[in-house]
């Protein structure tokens, strides 16, 4: 078995906000995945819940990967401020561009 | 003398040593107010020697836990948005909360920041400060912050906070906050200590925390054209936040946050325990 490969980013939204980012993946599936940063929403619990709509994914899925993340907020998120959907796409496109 | 905008309660309720009692009468005030059970409010208060996380943030990330440690600084997590703040006893917390439909057009939080911040603002032009909003949630002098917002909105509730730094230990709060070089590059600075500044350094003299207080009223009476009567808790308010203290503001799980696949959680448990996090998980 391969070891787990962990990776961050902070990546400044357009917005002038923090989106972090921070992510476990093994043998290309991600485990884990969360987001955080200092934006502003409702409801908390789910924009707490973000990276959790990535986990089980292959990260060599990557349409797959941004279009799961643009549901969970479509669909789940009622309001956002100070980064927006994109910024949280971006985020996950740096982090795997750099694997 | 009436005024156009109505009476609004104004609160002085604070525990500056137990910062999770303070966020937990934050949130049962706001809730209130959500309920139709208390009317519009704006509490003034204090912590002393905290840090309050954003709802969304990593304590890991943003702060520097073991400094928390050397200065005993404890770390709370609020209810709202937006980035970490040092909080001690020379800084003053405002906190308003509107049952919706507010008199911030549109009901909207960037609107409330910049209305809320323009009642600060006109509070420190009475002291001889000259002061600017800077979008999304900032109120600055000469470049540098001196008070940040958060807020939140839902269904019934819009509400907004923020800290004013009067004369705020800068030393302890560029050693403790961790704020990410991207971030710092993007206002064009180099370190904490550069980006912000306290009211006393802008008056160059001491400033006592009712002088402070009188001009931050008078600029939201100008700004929303209201009154304020004193007033305390309701005990309903005081029961909510009673509750909120013992099963969430005590609780490592919500002070923690989002992070619960983090490898380093459990190490951070540890810390926020040993700076006073005195609840279950």
């Amino acid at each position: 078995m391969r070891a787990e490969i962990r990776r961050s980013i902070v990546y400044r939204s357009e917005r002038g906000k923090t989106v972090r980012l921070c992510i476990t993946i093994r043998d290309d599936m991600i485990m884990h995945a969360t987001f955080t940063g200092d934006f502003f929403g409702e409801p908390a619990e789910e924009l707490n819940r973000i990276g959790e709509s990535l986990v089980g994914l292959s990260i060599k899925e990557r349409d797959k990967l941004l279009n799961k993340l643009d549901d969970f907020l479509r669909e789940r998120v009622e309001w956002i401020e100070g980064a927006s959907p994109e910024d949280f796409k971006q985020a996950l496109i740096r982090i795997l561009e750099n694997l | 003398m009436a005024s156009a905008g109505g009476r609004w309660r104004l609160l002085e309720a604070e525990w500056p040593e137990d910062p999770y009692y303070n966020l937990a009468v934050e949130e049962a005030v706001a809730r209130a107010v959500s309920e139709g059970v208390a009317p519009t409010t704006l509490r003034l208060w204090r912590n002393d020697n905290a840090i309050v996380i954003g709802a969304f943030q990593c304590v890991s990330l943003e702060i520097r836990l073991e400094e928390c440690v050397k200065y005993g600084v404890k770390v709370v997590r609020r209810f709202t948005g937006g980035g970490a703040v040092y909080h001690d006893i020379c800084n003053l917390n405002y906190a308003i909360s509107f049952r919706r439909p507010s008199p911030i057009p549109g009901d909207n939080v960037l609107e409330g920041y910049r209305m809320v911040g323009g009642a600060v603002i006109t509070g420190l032009e009475k002291l001889g400060v000259k002061a600017e909003f800077i979008p999304v949630n900032d109120i600055q002098v000469g470049g540098r912050k001196i008070s940040g917002m958060a807020g939140t909105l839902t269904r019934n509730l819009l509400f907004i906070h923020g800290c004013l730094l009067v004369g705020s230990n800068i030393e302890i709060l560029s050693r403790v906050l961790n704020v990410p070089r991207e971030k710092l590059e993007a206002k064009g600075v180099g370190s904490v200590r550069a980006r912000v500044t306290t009211l006393r350094d802008e008056l160059n003299r001491e400033i006592t925390m009712d002088e402070v207080k009188t001009a931050l009223l008078k600029g939201f009476e100008e700004i929303f054209g209201v009154e304020f009567m004193p007033g305390e808790l309701t005990s309903w308010e005081k029961k909510m936040a009673e509750d909120l203290y013992r099963n969430k503001y005590l609780t490592v799980n919500w002070n923690l946050g989002p992070c619960r696949g983090c490898p380093d959680r459990d190490r951070d448990a540890l810390i926020l325990r040993r700076i006073g996090l005195a609840g279950g998980d």
